[in-house]
């Protein structure tokens, strides 16, 4: 079976640091971070993640900016994205929500979660995992 | 030389201001048309009388009834603002002046007394100081809508800085309970208490979000009823009633309003905790309900005009205590964010403070009405939509 691969891109390094490890503990799991927009561009691109953690709040290029650029790009279009956010506010998640559908999470959020949804999202791709 | 007989009738007839002459046993000697158009006697009704008695006895003016007689024999007075009385014991405002005059011989001495009538200025500087103080008063709650808004801002600010070090000592936790599989007994309670702790601090960063006004309310139709009854057993579930007799007087057919039931339940919830905690000895909590047609408008919270008009309805919600009462010096500082009286453990101070917003939010209003050693009660009114109103 092939890994599932995910990327982050969070501006807060040792969160990026901290998640990849908690989920490469599943061997299952492959994980690429960008702690910028622009090189989660890149990285969306070159290593085509399964799912894309994308953090809302980040300096440079917000994670809307981002999120608009990958569903303008026909090879990163169809990658699902768990939008983060640490601001407990309504209005981005129906910006989210109403952009393309995505989902999001609210910071401080435990591997259990995170795992479960990305879990969803994969079930919804018609992917399984353990 | 001063001869009074000789000006006597040239300032009775000619001199505008309200003129009087006293002599020197402070008796009245003349006065002039004037006067006695201003205080409203007739001519020769005043000869003869102390002079103290068209003075005002007003603790407004240090020149007054009680020491005139001493005071105007003894020199120059200028520009003084004090009160005459009328005859039928009116209260005028006066600028007087009064000067020692000396005639032919040495008991030939007078007081002339001059006064003019201030009660027109005395009208406008009052509107004048009403205005301000209206103006000032809509500064001050301008000014502390802004600092709140401000406070608001920087909570929101603070939460977010404060969740992303949360997140990754959270993600840091689930590591290393996940590395240090079989760990020690010791070990694991140090996990879950650092998880603990981590939530709590989480849950205290969302009481702050709570207190910025960043979330949106979820209007729907509700019952106020049904809410102060699940505001209750909310409370109950906390505090034992040992001492408290709580009073239900709620109007059964009561209309719905548009309310976001959860905030709204909150803010019951905090002026029912509030009541409880005002009576630590114990006492009653009235619980009431009802609605009305507003009679007059009502300004809204902070201020704003655009709130209640006259004729409107709008539903009532009352919770009274039989505790303490408020002392005017916390009154004012009430819905004040981080201001309590219940000292380290009691509470955090934003109760009140977040219950008005929630209000505000609802374009409603609330109230308190607070009599030391009697008690406090709190209203709130909010609006019943229309339709439903005229229906009701």
């Amino acid at each position: 079976m092939n890994k599932i691969k995910i990327l982050i891109i969070d501006d807060e390094e040792d969160f990026c640091k901290l998640v990849k490890m908690n989920l490469e503990l599943n061997i299952n799991f492959s994980v690429e971070t960008a702690i910028e927009g622009k090189k989660g561009l890149e990285l969306a691109k070159k290593f085509k993640p399964d799912v894309i953690i994308l953090d809302i709040m980040m300096p440079k290029m917000s994670g809307f900016e981002v999120l608009e650029k990958l569903k303008k790009d026909t090879s990163t279009i169809t990658i699902p994205v768990i939008m983060l956010t640490a601001k407990e506010d309504i209005d981005f998640q129906a910006k989210a929500a109403q952009l393309y559908d995505e989902l999001y999470l609210i910071k401080p959020i435990d591997v259990v979660t995170l795992k479960a949804k990305i879990g969803e999202v994969l079930k919804r791709r018609g992917i399984e995992f353990k | 030389m001063f001869d009074i007989e000789n000006i006597k009738e040239s300032l009775d007839k000619f001199v505008i201001d309200p003129l009087m002459i006293v002599d020197a046993q402070k008796n009245i000697y003349m006065v002039n048309a004037a006067l006695r158009y201003l205080v409203g006697y007739k001519e020769g009704e005043l000869i003869g009388k102390k002079v103290e008695v068209i003075f005002a006895d007003s603790e407004k003016s240090i020149l007054k009834k009680s020491n005139v007689e001493k005071l105007i024999g003894t020199g120059t007075i200028l520009n003084i603002e004090t009160y005459y009385q009328t005859k039928d014991l009116r209260e005028i405002p006066v600028l007087f002046s009064s000067s020692v005059m000396h005639g032919q011989n040495e008991k030939d001495t007078w007081v002339v007394c001059t006064a003019r009538d201030i009660s027109g200025r005395k009208k406008v500087e009052e509107e004048l100081r009403a205005a301000y103080e209206q103006v000032k008063e809509a500064q001050d709650q301008l000014v502390q809508a802004e600092k709140l808004n401000a406070i608001g801002l920087l909570a929101s600010g603070v939460a977010h800085e404060v969740k992303n070090p949360l997140a990754i000592i959270i993600q840091g936790i689930n590591y290393l309970q996940a590395k240090l599989e079989n760990k020690e007994r010791d070990i694991d309670n140090t996990f879950s208490m650092m998880t603990e702790s981590v939530k709590r601090a989480n849950r205290i960063v969302n009481t702050l979000l709570d207190f910025s006004r960043a979330n949106k309310l979820e209007l729907k139709l509700e019952d106020v009823n049904a809410m102060l009854e699940g505001a209750l057993e909310l409370v109950k579930t906390n505090i034992k009633f040992e001492k408290i007799n709580i009073n239900i007087d709620t109007k059964k057919s009561i209309p719905s309003i548009f309310v976001d039931k959860n905030r709204l339940e909150q803010v019951f919830v905090n002026l029912i905790m509030n009541a409880i905690q005002a009576m630590p000895k114990g006492g009653k909590i009235f619980i009431r309900s009802y609605d009305k047609n507003l009679t007059e408008p009502k300004q809204g919270i902070y201020g704003r005009d655009d709130y209640f008009k006259a004729g409107e309805k709008i539903v009532v919600i009352e919770i009274a205590d039989t505790g303490e009462g408020i002392s005017p010096a916390v009154f004012k500082k009430l819905f004040n964010p981080f201001f309590t009286t219940k000292g380290l453990h009691g509470g955090s101070g934003i109760g009140l403070y977040v219950s008005r917003n929630i209000i505000d939010m609802h374009k409603g209003l609330i109230e308190i009405q607070s009599t030391q050693g009697k008690g406090t009660k709190v209203s709130i009114f909010l609006r019943v939509p229309q339709e439903r109103g005229s229906n009701e």
